[in-house]
């Protein structure tokens, strides 16, 4: 049995915080203690050994997956009036900043007129995607509903707004009870990519190089969306909604 | 230090409305969260899946954060307790492929090393988290005693007997495997 000072002594050197005056101390022990040397060396080993295990990498679309994943309108301001409200009032504080605040206030004013007008000719509504981020805007191309006492669901297929490039869409998905629903999209492996399924089951049907399938099991939830992402524009999907091994909606949609 | 190099600066801005600094942050870290993680649990999928719940778990608590604190030393908390979390959910079963080709003999000491470190990693699994959990913090991100507590939230003095049980163990393991 080793005393408990020179077991703490061995750990602080594997450490690396031993003092010079402790590892003299050690050596002396050691060299005194054949057993006590044995277990040094192990236990040196033993972290050496930890110190030098290899890195893996993670995969390559990681960080875009942890992006997609997360709410980015958390903290917009738009989202926190309070906090608007509080960096108006102390702007006021100085004169120029109550001169800027009335430019700013004037020009909202101009903008919601511009805006109100706006939304008199459009026909789509903008919506938000249900636990995406980075979209900007989201217009309504497309719904699918059913509110019978046999079937309620909502499916809103979505032309979204996320990035750069102009070939995102997505399907928000409203369905009760959840459980008693497969999901079924049908298209091109070739063309489309499917971009934050983490908050669903699912399985991926690779039927053949041009035609696949991808079943969602909405078990855990009743609300989620499906993001899409195009190589070209154009694609065509089909929906079959399944409750139970019965089709309650059964389209293809084209994504333009 | 008001630019992108400092994490609290990011915050603040993330704080402020500014999405695209949290995308600076997760660019910064998940490579190191996820090989964190992987040392945790031993499991690629695992290992990303977890990556993917500390970034929208620290993102969803960006007001909890304590600048008192290091940023990263707070992303590698929620990290610990993930892993933790993670692993107390799901007891996977973890199936060996019997018909996995085997390598090259030119690959051998290559062979040798992936190994030995599987090896490693399989005794490292054998431990309970609340020896793993240091060891590995120790060991791959070379953490202090008083960092490590404030990681695993223990008493410093916790640590250390964590730690030293944790390597007896470990040894233990090792000895036992042929590994030392």
């Amino acid at each position: 049995m080793i005393d408990k000072k020179y077991l703490e002594l061995i750990n602080k050197d594997i450490d690396k915080i031993i003092s010079a005056d402790e590892k003299k101390a050690l050596l002396k022990f050691l060299g005194e203690n054949p057993d006590a040397g044995n277990l040094y060396n192990e236990l040196t080993k033993t972290g050496q050994m930890l110190n030098h295990l290899p890195d893996r990498e993670p995969s390559p679309d990681l960080q875009s997956r942890i992006l997609m994943s997360i709410d980015h309108n958390r903290y917009s301001p738009k989202n926190n009036p309070l906090a608007v409200f509080g960096d108006f009032i102390s702007a006021l504080k100085t004169k120029w900043a109550f001169s800027f605040s009335f430019g700013l206030a004037a020009g909202i004013v101009l903008l919601a007129v511009i805006l109100s007008v706006t939304s008199l000719v459009r026909t789509s509504i903008e919506k938000d995607i249900y636990g995406t981020i980075g979209i900007t805007s989201a217009e309504v191309l497309r719904s699918f509903s059913s509110d019978s006492p046999d079937n309620f669901f909502k499916i809103d297929l979505l032309k979204v707004r996320a990035s750069d490039d102009d070939n995102h869409f997505a399907f928000n998905v409203d369905i009760t009870p959840p459980e008693e629903y497969i999901l079924e999209l049908n298209y091109n492996p070739e063309n489309v990519i499917f971009e934050n399924l983490s908050s669903v089951k699912f399985e991926k049907i690779n039927l053949e190089s041009t035609s696949g399938k991808i079943r969602i099991f909405p078990s855990a939830t009743s609300r989620f969306s499906v993001m899409i992402a195009l190589k070209n524009t154009g694609e065509e999907i089909g929906i079959n909604l399944l409750k139970g091994e019965k089709s309650v909606l059964d389209r293809k949609v084209s994504l333009k | 230090m008001n630019n992108e190099n400092d994490d609290q600066y990011l915050v603040q801005e993330c704080l402020n409305g500014k999405g695209k600094s949290f995308e600076i942050i997760v660019n910064r870290y998940y490579k190191t969260v996820f090989r964190l993680a992987d040392k945790f649990v031993h499991d690629f999928d695992d290992a990303e899946e977890i990556t993917q719940s500390v970034f929208v778990k620290a993102y969803e608590n960006l007001r909890n954060y304590n600048s008192k604190y290091k940023f990263f030393s707070w992303l590698y908390r929620i990290t610990v307790n993930e892993s933790i979390n993670y692993k107390r959910k799901r007891n996977k079963t973890i199936v060996i492929d019997a018909n996995m080709p085997s390598l090259e003999p030119d690959a051998g000491s290559s062979y040798e090393k992936n190994e030995l470190s599987s090896k490693i990693k399989d005794a490292l699994m054998e431990l309970d988290m609340i020896y793993r959990a240091p060891l590995v913090l120790k060991h791959f991100m070379g953490y202090s005693y008083k960092e490590l507590s404030y990681l695993l939230d223990v008493p410093e003095k916790t640590v250390k007997s964590r730690l030293y049980t944790g390597r007896q163990l470990l040894k233990d393991i090792l000895l036992r495997n042929r590994v030392l």
